[in-house]
């Protein structure tokens, strides 16, 4: 087994811009990355209320947001476009800057290198260009919202040929989408970098004694989703070179021949819009499991502390995430069953959709099998990882329905899928980001966030979000097209009506209950019981530091792993865990 | 803020050269799955988009390119001259003019199309030779940058740098020779 001490490259820096601002501290970047994700998820929750409204009472005026909003709502009711601009920022922010940002780049770059052993990334010039690379992302992203025409009305998956022709499809289809390409370009970029970081980290620079089988699956979950990264990331950079030139270079990558937009007649010919959609896809389904892989790690790890029981079949558990992450790369298909592709194509991607079914069982079952007769404590990280295999097999279940192309033929394009994607890829990977911020704000600021306001935040949260997502399956099965803004005309939805109602005033609830977190979590920096070194009585390597670790993370001491990550309960032990940099003779 | 803050790290170098060798071919083969994934996408784009369009017209291969790629190879193989001496300034000299001939002469080749009305939009195959050129000059732009670097960084990371380096730099080469296939070899 050949393991490395980690060396710090650079030294403890002294002035504020350094320390806090250009830093390239593993541990403040993480920072920097969840809190570029909170200022996004405040702005994507602000643009699903929006349009929250506008499915609940469409005729209503509402005359302040009007004041806000002039060309929204031009004297009326929200515009059928600013409902779809609404409609794809919401999903662009919410799966870029939340879903990859926080359990990737937030978490892991705050606590992958110190799980391992390690004192910094392998690389922390890049490390912070990363992050700034990011940054700016976001704001050219946030810049198509105020563009002229708006932001893009095509969707978070930019389907071609709408977003490639131009302003003469619609509002926001001129500056606002092209903004969002580079943005997006942008942001493959940042991601990269932060790929090779994780991976060349895990597996140069562990502590003496950490062998790849002695890491925390929270560190597996990191590593498998930096791979996904690394190879899905630039696919999507190549579509969006591609795009931009159909866009701004006259070409035709991915506008077909005989294309009439808006009564005019385009010169293109020979591109397909279905390229695009495989370019997109083939990124776009890896980048599902890039959302979720860590809320998975971070799951198995809290279930198991707060169990106080060792992960069930820890191996299994390992070469499950790495299953999901291969078969996420033979999925993409079972996104375009509508597209008209060959029956027997659609029977492949079919069987690989269903096939990720089975790691996704066996780590299920490891969950619960964890759980089983633990003594089990009812922190608030612990019930955000419920939470989460709760959601997890909510959101996963109906993904087989919809892996079978008879079935997703009907459901594609209805509020079904709206309901499968969010519980599964949204809010299950945002349970995750709740159970890790839980669990770990006290190592990141030394005091520990309310339990009781953070139980009062759960139940909330969880009881909202199905409230939100049940009755959406409802609607799917009814027939309830997706992505419209309105479809009252139809008489068949119109008792239908009353469900979107419920479902706005459950969204309404749900997004103030996240007040009382950000409230919790501001309070608690100062207020906040202090932690100590480890609250939680966890095993990993963060655990065995101060809270907030220092600079070089384990100072003059170099951490040597002598234990598996999850030794709970060991029996003859002289406490019921036993962490990995504790003598060998800790285990009796 | 002043430009020194965001210079490389430096710092005591650790003890051990050996890890921080390894640990930047490591990082360097992973950007170059990242590329090569790039590329592979931009093949598989060029390849559907190939097969479908009846109005396909091949142009004709610039003669320029043979000598840009001769004179890749060239700079290629006096950079692996100068890696195994460790030392040598021709050789690394040679490798640097090459690779900066390459890139001028890549320019020529889209001057000398632009010359004959070969535009990125009224030809597919030369809107792929655009992006495909564009997007592989801007990875030798990057590594023309490391080439410089390779006498200027300090003593105690040269090593490494011209590793990483010339890593890169014989990948895109052989990228190179691989672009050409796939533009002109398959017509």
């Amino acid at each position: 087994m050949e393991v490395h001490v980690a060396a710090h490259q650079h030294k403890a820096p002294t002035g504020f811009v350094q320390k806090y601002i250009f830093s390239m501290d593993h541990k403040v970047i993480g920072i920097q990355y969840l809190t570029l994700a909170m200022a996004a998820v405040t702005v994507g929750m602000i643009l699903s209320l929006l349009m929250r409204l506008r499915l609940a009472w469409p005729t209503e005026k509402w005359p302040m947001l009007a004041h806000i909003f002039p060309n929204g709502f031009a004297g009326g009711p929200m515009t059928p476009e600013f409902y779809l601009a609404m409609l794809t920022m919401h999903g662009t922010i919410m799966v870029f800057f939340v879903l990859t940002t926080a359990p990737l780049s937030g978490f892991g770059n705050y606590f992958l290198p110190i799980q391992v052993g390690a004192r910094d990334m392998a690389f922390p010039f890049m490390n912070m260009m990363s992050f700034w690379v990011t940054l700016v992302s976001f704001c050219v992203m946030l810049m198509a919202l105020f563009a002229t025409g708006g932001a893009p009305i095509s969707g978070w998956t930019a389907y071609t040929p709408l977003s490639a022709v131009g302003l003469i499809g619609g509002p926001g289809l001129g500056a606002g989408q092209t903004l969002w390409i580079i943005s997006i370009a942008i942001f493959c970029v940042g991601s990269l970098l932060t790929a090779l970081n994780f991976l060349t980290t895990v597996l140069n620079l562990r502590a003496r004694g950490m062998s790849l089988m002695r890491m925390p699956l929270t560190s597996w979950a990191w590593f498998t989703t930096a791979i996904l990264a690394l190879l899905a990331f630039p696919v999507l950079l190549a579509g969006g070179v591609l795009l931009l030139l159909d866009r701004v270079g006259g070409t035709s990558f991915f506008i077909p021949a005989g294309l009439v937009v808006s009564d005019r007649h385009l010169t293109n010919s020979g591109g397909s819009p279905l390229l695009w959609q495989h370019l997109f896809w083939f990124f776009g389904h890896p980048e599902v499991y890039i959302a979720i892989l860590p809320g998975m790690g971070v799951t198995s790890h809290i279930l198991s502390t707060f169990s106080r029981k060792p992960v069930f079949a820890y191996k299994a558990m390992v070469g499950a995430i790495f299953a999901i992450g291969f078969i996420s790369y033979v999925v993409w298909g079972h996104h375009m069953f509508m597209s008209g592709m060959s029956p027997y194509t659609a029977m492949a991607f079919s069987i690989t959709t269903m096939a990720v079914g089975v790691p996704s069982a066996i780590k299920t079952f490891n969950w619960l099998a964890t759980l089983w007769k633990g003594q089990i404590r009812f922190t608030c990280a612990m019930l955000f990882s419920l939470g989460f295999v709760s959601l997890f097999v909510s959101g996963g279940v109906t993904g087989m329905l919809l892996a079978q192309p008879a079935v997703d033929i009907f459901l594609h394009d209805t509020y079904f899928v709206v309901a499968h994607f969010h519980i599964i890829m949204g809010v299950a990977a945002i349970f995750g980001i709740f159970a890790g911020m839980y669990y770990w704000y006290p190592k990141m600021f030394g005091r520990l966030l309310d339990e009781g306001w953070g139980k009062v935040h759960f139940w909330f949260s969880l009881v909202g979000v199905y409230c939100i997502f049940m009755p959406m399956h409802f609607l799917g099965i009814a027939g309830h097209p997706r992505r419209y803004a309105q479809l009252t005309e139809f008489k068949y939805l119109l008792h239908l009506q009353p469900l979107h109602v419920f479902i706005s005033i459950a969204a309404f609830i749900t997004v103030t209950a996240q007040v009382i977190f950000f409230f919790n979590f501001f309070w608690s920096l100062k207020k906040g019981k202090p932690a100590g070194d480890n609250p939680w009585e966890s095993t990993s390597l963060e655990w065995s530091i101060p809270s907030p670790p220092p600079f070089d993370n384990f100072g003059p001491i170099e951490p040597i792993v002598h234990h598996g990550p999850y030794e709970y309960s060991v029996p003859g032990a002289a406490r019921d865990y036993i962490m990995q940099t504790d003598p060998p003779e800790a285990r009796p | 803020m002043s430009v020194a803050t965001l210079e490389l790290p430096t710092g005591p170098e650790p003890a051990n050269p050996k890890v921080l060798l390894r640990t930047s071919l490591l990082g360097m083969k992973l950007a170059l799955a990242g590329i090569g994934m790039l590329f592979t996408a931009f093949t598989s784009a060029y390849v559907v988009r190939h097969g479908l369009d009846p109005d396909w017209h091949a142009m004709p291969m610039p003669r320029i390119l043979a000598a840009n790629t001769l004179a890749l190879l060239i700079s290629s193989l006096s950079l692996e001259v100068y890696r195994r001496r460790r030392d040598g300034r021709f050789w690394l000299a040679l490798s640097q003019v090459m690779g900066v001939f390459f890139v001028a002469g890549q320019v020529a080749a889209w001057r000398q199309l632009q010359a004959q009305g070969v535009y990125l939009s009224n030809n597919p195959h030369a809107a792929f030779f655009y992006v495909l050129t564009a997007a592989h000059g801007l990875h030798i732009l990057g590594g023309l940058f490391a080439l410089g670097g390779i006498t200027v960084v300090a003593e105690a990371r040269r090593i490494r740098w011209l590793e990483a380096a010339s890593l890169y730099w014989h990948f895109m080469g052989a990228l190179w020779l691989y672009l050409l296939f796939l533009l002109f070899g398959m017509n």
